[in-house]
C-alpha cells in the first residue's frame, strides 16, 4: 500500500477517508449505451493503475485540468476512467468533443450517486487506483500531474 | 679514473637491469590482461574466443527481465546485433537506447556477461562528471 | 553582480599579480628588498575574493552565472551548494589556483634574503600562468543566456560528505608539489643546494604525503560506500594519475630524509622533486582534455587540453634549463647495504611502481590515438605486475630497524627467525590453497609487521621511544597492515549476486541472510522502495534495510548500499532488480578484513601526530 504523503504547498488533495481502501462498490452506465461498469471490472483492466476522474460539462474547473488529462492518458501505464457527474450525455459529449476526450472508458452518472459511495464534495475529483484495486490518493480539485507523472516513474525505476 | 669508469658502468649495469626486469614483467602480464572495446559488428568479424568488452547500445523493445533473475537485451551498433545475457545487478542509469558496456564472452550466436556497465560507468554510477 | 565582481577579481588579480612578478624580478636582479609577504597577502585576498564571489553565486543560486545553472540547484542543501562550487572543471580550477596563493602565503616567510625573491617569483608566475589558463579558457564566470527557472545541477549521488571534502583536501597535496618544484629551482638557481636546505621541507613534504594519503583515502572510502561494487580500488585513469602524484611524494619524502645524511642521492632528489609537479599538471591535462575515457574526466574541450599541454611543456623546458646549468655530478660511491643502500634499492623499486602504473594508465590513450585500437587494461595487470615490487619493498623495510646510516646491516638472529616465521606461514597458507600472490602478500607484510613490533617492544623496554623513531615506523607498520589486509580480504572475500524471494534465507558459513520482505513510501524529494533483511552471525540477529530510490527531480534511481560493520570485517548488501513485490536480485558480499584496510590508511596518516625532532 503506497500512501502518497504530500508535504508541498499545493495541498490539493488529502488524505481522505477513503485512502488506503479499495474501490468503493459502484456500478455506472457507459456513455455509449454499450452496458453497465462497476468496480469489479476496474481488475480486468490491462493497465495496472487507474485514475477515476468525476468532471462535468458545466464545471469551470473542469476545464483548467482537463489538458493534463489529455497528457496523462497518453502514458503507456495508466488507464483514465472518465464519469460524467450530474450531466447529461449530450452535454458531456459536446463538452467532449470540444475539449478533446482522454478518457479509455467514460462512464455516465446523471444521477449522482457517486457521490455517496466515493465522499465527493464536488468537480473535479480524482482517484488514483493501484493495480489491487485500492485507492492511493485523492484528488480534491484538480489532479497534479507531475506528482502523478512522478510516482509512475518511481514505479517504472524501482520495480522492474 | 679507471675506478670512476668502473663505477659507472656499473652503475649502468645495474639501472639497465632493473629496467630490463620491470619491462620484462610489464610485457608479461600485458599479453594476458588487455582486453578490447569491440563494437558489435568487430566482435562478429573477430570473433573472439576470449573475454572482452562489447560496447554500444541497448536495443530499444529488447529489454526483458525473467523471474529468474536473468536478463537479456540486445546491444547494437545500429549496424549489427549482438543477443546478451546478465545474471547480475545492472547499473542503475541502464536502460534502453543508451549506451552499455557488457564485459564477457561470445558464444553460439550469444554473448553471456560477467559484468555490465552503463556508459560512461567504468564502475562508477555519476552520471554527471566529476573529479 | 557575481559576473561583474567575480569577473572584476580574476582580471585585477592577472594584472596585480604580473605586476609583482615584474618587481620581484627587477629586485631579484637588482638586488633590492620588497614586502614579498604583503605581494602574497594581497594576491591572496584578490583570488579569495573571486572563489568567495563563486560561492556566494552557488549559495544564492544565481542561475545567470553558466557554471551554477549546470552544477547546481535551489533546492539542493546549503552544504552541497557551497562544495558544487568546486565540483567542476572551473571551479575546481579557481580552487586549485586560491590554495597555490594560500601556500605561497603560509609557507617560506623564513626563507631568507638570499632565496626569497626567487622563490616567490617561481610561486607568482605559477600562479599567473593558472590564472591566464582560467581567464582565456575556464572561466567560472560566465554568463548563462538562456532564462532559466532552476539549475540542472541533480546528481544525488554527488552529494555525499567524504566526496565533497576529497578535492580540496586532495588538491593541497598537489598545490604542495608547486612549491617543492619552485624551492628546489630557487636553491639550484642561487647555488644554496645543500643538506640544511633540502633538511628544512623535511616536514613539509612529510605534510604533502599526509595530506595526499588522506586525499586518496576519502576518494577511496566514498567509492566503497556509495558505488555498490564492494571494491575501494578499481585501476580507473584517474585515481591511478593520484596514485603517481602519491608515489612521487612518497620517493621524494624518502630522499629528502636521505639527504640529510648524505647527499649521495641528490640527483635524485632534484629529479623528483621537479617531476611531482610537471606531473601535475600533465594529469591535470589527461583528465581535464578529454583524452581520457574515465568517468572522472571534464567534458571533453581539446582547447584547454592544448593549453595545459603547453603549460607542462613551458615548466618541464624551463626546470630542464636550470637543472642543465646547474646541476653538479655527485661523487659516485660504492653501494653499502646501509639505511642509505636500503633506500636506494627502494628508489628503484618506486620508480618501477611509477613506469607500471603510468604504463597502464596511460597506454591506452596512446593506443587509442596512435593504432586505431581501443584497449583496457585492468586490474589483473596492474596487480601481478607491481605484485613482486612491493614484496621487494616490503623485505627491504623490513630490513630498515637492522640498519643504520653508517655502517653495514646488523644482522642478527631474531631477523632469521622472523624470516623463518614468515616462510612457514607462507607455506601453510599455500597448502591450504591460497594462491601464490597472496601467500606472497602475507608472508612478506607479516615479516614487516614482526619486525616492526619487535622494534617497538625493544626501544619501549630501553625507554628510547623518540618521535622520529615512531613517525617512521607506524607509518611503515601502516603500509604493512594495509597490504595485509588487502591480501587476507582477497584470500577469504566472498560475493553472490541472486535472486530471493520473500521468506527465502541465504547461507554462508556462519552468516544467514533472510528476506523479509519490502516496504514503499516517499521521502522528500524521492520515492523509495525498502527492502527488509534479517542479518543473522552465529545466532546474533540484526536488520538491514538496502534501499532503491528514484529521486523525482532528477529522474535519477539510486541503490543505497547496507553495510553491517563487524570489527574487521564487513558485510554488504546491495539490492538490484526488483519484480512484482515478492522477489529482488540483491549483491551480498562478505568482506573480511576490510576495516583493517581502512586503519592501515590511518595508520599511514596518524604518523604526522609525532612531531619531528628538531
Amino acid at each position: 500500500m503506497l500512501y502518497l504523503a504530500l508535504f508541498g504547498p499545493k495541498q490539493k488533495y488529502e488524505i481522505g477517508m477513503l485512502v488506503g481502501k479499495p474501490v468503493p462498490e459502484f456500478s455506472l452506465k457507459y456513455m455509449e449505451d454499450i452496458g453497465q461498469f462497476s468496480n469489479i471490472d476496474l481488475h480486468n483492466s490491462s493497465d495496472s493503475y487507474k485514475i477515476i476522474n468525476f468532471f462535468a460539462s458545466w464545471c469551470t474547473t473542469c476545464v483548467l485540468e482537463h489538458p493534463d488529462l489529455l497528457k496523462l492518458t497518453k502514458r503507456q501505464d495508466i488507464e483514465v476512467v472518465g464519469i460524467a457527474w450530474r450531466d447529461s450525455k449530450k452535454a458531456a459529449t459536446d463538452w467532449l468533443d470540444e475539449h478533446g476526450n482522454p478518457y479509455d472508458i467514460l462512464l455516465n452518472d446523471k444521477a449522482g450517486g457517486s457521490k455517496f459511495k466515493f465522499g465527493l464534495i464536488g468537480v473535479p475529483e480524482s482517484f488514483l487506483i493501484d493495480s489491487n484495486n485500492n485507492i492511493i490518493a485523492h484528488y480534491r480539485g484538480p489532479i497534479d500531474l507531475k506528482q502523478i507523472n512522478d510516482f509512475l516513474d518511481a514505479k517504472i525505476e524501482l520495480i522492474q | 679514473m679507471h675506478k670512476k669508469v668502473k663505477s659507472r658502468l656499473i652503475n649502468i649495469f645495474l639501472i639497465s637491469l632493473v629496467l630490463i626486469g620491470v619491462i620484462g614483467l610489464m610485457l608479461k602480464n600485458f599479453q594476458d590482461n588487455v582486453s578490447f572495446y569491440l563494437t558489435t559488428s568487430e566482435a562478429l568479424q573477430k570473433n573472439l574466443d576470449r573475454e572482452f568488452r562489447l560496447g554500444g547500445f541497448v536495443k530499444d523493445g529488447s529489454l526483458e527481465y525473467r523471474n529468474d533473475g536473468l536478463v537479456r537485451f540486445t546491444v547494437t551498433d545500429f549496424t549489427n546485433d549482438i543477443a546478451v545475457e546478465y545474471k547480475g545487478l545492472l547499473p542503475d542509469i541502464f536502460r534502453e537506447g543508451q549506451g552499455v558496456v557488457a564485459i564477457g564472452l561470445y558464444k553460439n550466436k550469444k554473448f553471456t556477461a560477467s559484468k555490465v556497465l552503463a556508459k560512461h560507468d567504468e564502475n562508477y554510477v555519476a552520471v554527471e562528471t566529476k573529479k | 553582480m557575481h559576473y561583474i565582481l567575480g569577473n572584476l577579481f580574476i582580471s585585477t588579480s592577472l594584472v596585480v599579480n604580473a605586476a609583482f612578478i615584474l618587481r620581484l624580478y627587477l629586485s631579484y636582479k637588482k638586488d633590492f628588498k620588497i614586502a614579498v609577504f604583503n605581494y602574497k597577502a594581497a594576491v591572496f585576498t584578490l583570488i579569495l575574493l573571486s572563489f568567495l564571489t563563486l560561492v556566494s553565486a552557488y549559495i544564492n543560486s544565481d542561475f545567470e552565472i553558466l557554471n551554477v545553472y549546470l552544477n547546481s540547484y535551489s533546492e539542493k542543501p546549503l552544504f552541497y551548494k557551497i562544495s558544487g562550487s568546486w565540483g567542476n572543471h572551473e571551479g575546481s580550477l579557481l580552487l586549485f589556483i586560491l590554495l597555490l596563493s594560500l601556500c605561497n602565503l603560509m609557507f617560506f616567510n623564513n626563507a631568507g634574503s638570499k632565496l626569497k625573491p626567487l622563490l616567490s617569483l617561481y610561486n607568482f608566475l605559477i600562479i599567473e600562468v593558472f590564472l591566464l589558463f582560467l581567464y582565456l579558457s575556464s572561466n567560472p564566470f560566465e554568463l548563462n543566456n538562456l532564462i532559466v527557472n532552476n539549475g540542472l545541477g541533480l546528481n544525488p549521488v554527488l552529494q555525499d560528505f567524504a566526496l565533497a571534502i576529497h578535492p580540496p583536501i586532495l588538491y593541497f597535496g598537489y598545490v604542495m608539489t608547486a612549491l617543492f618544484y619552485s624551492y628546489i629551482l630557487t636553491l639550484l638557481q642561487t647555488g644554496e643546494f645543500n643538506k640544511a636546505n633540502i633538511k628544512k621541507i623535511e616536514s613539509l613534504v612529510n605534510l604533502c604525503f599526509i595530506i595526499l594519503t588522506l586525499g586518496i583515502g576519502l576518494g577511496s572510502w566514498w567509492a566503497y560506500r556509495e558505488l555498490g561494487w564492494g571494491g575501494y580500488w578499481f585501476w580507473d585513469p584517474v585515481e591511478n594519475l593520484a596514485l603517481l602524484v602519491w608515489l612521487f611524494v612518497t620517493t621524494l619524502l624518502h630522499l629528502v630524509i636521505v639527504n640529510k645524511h648524505n647527499s649521495k642521492l641528490q640527483n635524485w632528489l632534484i629529479f623528483f622533486g621537479l617531476t611531482g609537479f610537471l606531473f601535475v599538471i600533465l594529469s591535470f591535462f589527461m583528465v581535464r582534455s578529454g583524452i581520457l575515457t574515465s568517468v572522472h574526466s571534464f567534458s571533453a574541450d581539446p582547447h584547454r587540453g592544448v593549453f595545459l599541454l603547453l603549460i607542462f611543456i613551458a615548466f618541464t623546458v624551463l626546470a630542464a634549463c636550470v637543472v642543465i646549468h646547474k646541476i653538479k655530478p655527485v661523487k659516485a660511491s660504492k653501494f653499502i647495504l646501509n639505511r642509505l643502500g636500503l633506500i636506494e634499492l627502494n628508489n628503484f623499486l618506486f620508480a618501477a611502481l611509477i613506469i607500471v602504473v603510468g604504463f597502464g594508465t596511460i597506454y591506452p590513450i596512446f593506443a587509442t590515438v596512435f593504432l586505431k585500437q581501443n584497449v583496457f587494461i585492468g586490474a589483473p595487470f596492474f596487480n601481478k605486475t607491481i605484485l613482486p615490487i612491493i614484496l621487494l619493498m616490503l623485505f627491504f623495510m623490513s630490513l630498515l630497524p637492522r640498519s643504520n646510516w653508517v655502517g653495514k646491516l646488523r644482522l642478527v638472529k631474531s631477523q632469521a627467525y622472523i624470516i623463518i616465521l614468515a616462510l612457514i606461514i607462507a607455506v601453510a597458507l599455500y597448502f591450504v590453497g591460497v594462491d601464490i600472490i597472496n601467500v606472497g602478500l602475507v608472508a612478506f607484510s607479516l615479516l614487516l609487521i614482526i619486525a616492526t613490533i619487535k622494534e617497538f617492544y625493544f626501544f619501549y623496554k630501553h625507554k628510547k621511544l623518540k618521535p622520529n623513531f615512531l613517525r617512521v615506523h607506524v607509518g611503515h607498520l601502516g603500509f604493512a597492515v594495509f597490504i595485509l589486509a588487502i591480501a587476507l580480504n582477497n584470500i577469504s572475500r566472498f560475493e553472490t549476486e541472486r535472486v530471493m524471494r520473500v521468506g527465502e534465507v541465504f547461507l554462508h558459513k556462519n552468516i544467514s541472510l533472510e528476506f523479509l520482505g519490502m516496504d514503499e513510501g516517499e521521502m522528500g524529494n524521492y520515492y523509495y522502495v525498502r527492502n527488509n533483511f534479517k542479518l543473522t552471525i552465529d545466532g546474533k540477529e540484526g536488520k538491514l534495510y538496502p534501499e532503491k530510490r528514484y529521486y523525482k527531480a532528477s529522474k535519477i534511481t539510486t541503490k543505497e548500499t547496507q553495510i553491517k560493520r563487524l570489527f574487521f570485517h564487513d558485510i554488504y548488501l546491495v539490492v538490484g532488480e526488483i519484480y512484482n513485490q515478492d522477489r529482488l536480485k540483491i549483491r551480498f558480499i562478505y568482506n573480511p578484513y576490510i576495516n583493517l584496510l581502512w586503519l592501515g590508511s590511518l595508520l599511514l596518516i596518524l604518523q604526522f601526530v609525532f612531531r619531528r625532532e628538531k
